[in-house]
């Protein structure tokens, strides 16, 4: 054993006498002069006031889903921007059901006009 | 709207300090008389002189009040802010306090009535201080926060910004260097030598 070292109870004891005999000394004068700091701050800036600060976007945004619905919907909206420009072979036949094949149907007929006309 | 002082001394730190943010000086005095003791102590253990360890509390205390409008809730513990302002504002001043003369760090009052346990006492308490004044500053912050006033090993690492593993390592090397520093003294403290 070295004599010329503390163990960790001998420490440990030190350490006790040190906790047991620090006084800690805090006036009520010292407080209150904290306390004058205290009041002197809250004069210079004045108490939080709610501000209503909520954006319309902000509310839209909340109402669809936050910030992940944005995202899925502007992907959603470039996809869709982007196979209507350049749309990809495999969708041919499903884009010309929404083309220039569609067959269109007359529904103002000069039959039609006469009956509305009569009555 | 403020509440009884009663009510407002069951409040969380970051409740008081959000409330007097609010204008509660109730909830302020609060939070002053539950934190100026332990950052006192530490101040006081520091810079061995109660003037200057007031001063820097008061400053800390000034600088919690100008950042409450700001505090959110829950991201970090008023305590472990405060400590960690009043360490920083204690190093600074020792640092300027090293070019005038260190040396003449004033001895603790013993004037106390004449039990001999107390000098005993008061001799060991000094020893202790003295050599943790010796130790580098992260480790002998590190001993004193955790071993003076009783801090877990996570609340240091949140007041001295690093790592636990770094608090347990400076922890161990300022203990072992303390050790050393007062084994030589083991009778003066009244350590039996042992066989």
């Amino acid at each position: 054993m070295n004599n010329d070292i503390l163990n960790d109870d001998e420490l440990e004891s030190l350490f006790s006498d040190a906790q047991k005999s620090q006084p800690v000394i805090v006036s009520d004068v010292f407080l209150d002069r904290v306390m004058v700091q205290a009041q002197a701050e809250l004069a210079v800036a004045p108490p939080i006031v709610s501000k209503s600060n909520i954006s319309w976007l902000g509310l839209v945004r909340d109402a669809i889903g936050g910030w992940p619905a944005i995202g899925s919907l502007a992907t959603a909206a470039v996809v869709g921007v982007w196979i209507g420009i350049s749309p990809p072979s495999s969708l041919d036949g499903v884009v010309s059901l929404f083309g220039a094949d569609t067959e269109s149907f007359e529904f103002w007929t000069e039959d039609f006009a006469d009956s509305w006309a009569e009555g | 709207m403020t509440l009884a002082l009663d009510e407002t001394s069951q409040l969380s730190d970051d409740v008081l300090l959000v409330r007097y943010g609010n204008g509660d000086l109730t909830a302020a005095r609060v939070l002053a008389a539950r934190l100026t003791p332990r950052l006192m102590g530490y101040a006081v253990r520091v810079l061995h002189d109660q003037a200057e360890a007031e001063d820097v509390v008061q400053e800390t205390m000034l600088r919690l009040w100008k950042i409450a409008g700001e505090w959110r809730q829950g991201e970090a513990k008023v305590s472990t802010w405060a400590y960690r302002v009043t360490m920083n504002l204690c190093t600074d001043r020792l640092r300027k306090a090293r070019g005038v003369g260190m040396d003449e760090v004033p001895e603790p009052a013993d004037d106390s009535p004449s039990a001999e346990a107390q000098i005993q006492t008061s001799a060991r308490v000094a020893a202790l201080h003295s050599a943790l004044g010796d130790l580098p500053d992260r480790q002998a912050q590190a001993v004193g926060l955790r071993h003076l006033d009783g801090m877990t090993n996570p609340e240091i690492a949140a007041i001295m910004d690093v790592n636990v593993r770094a608090v347990e390592s400076l922890i161990a090397r300022g203990k072992r260097a303390l050790a050393a520093a007062l084994g030589s003294r083991r009778s003066e403290l009244g350590f039996e030598d042992e066989q």
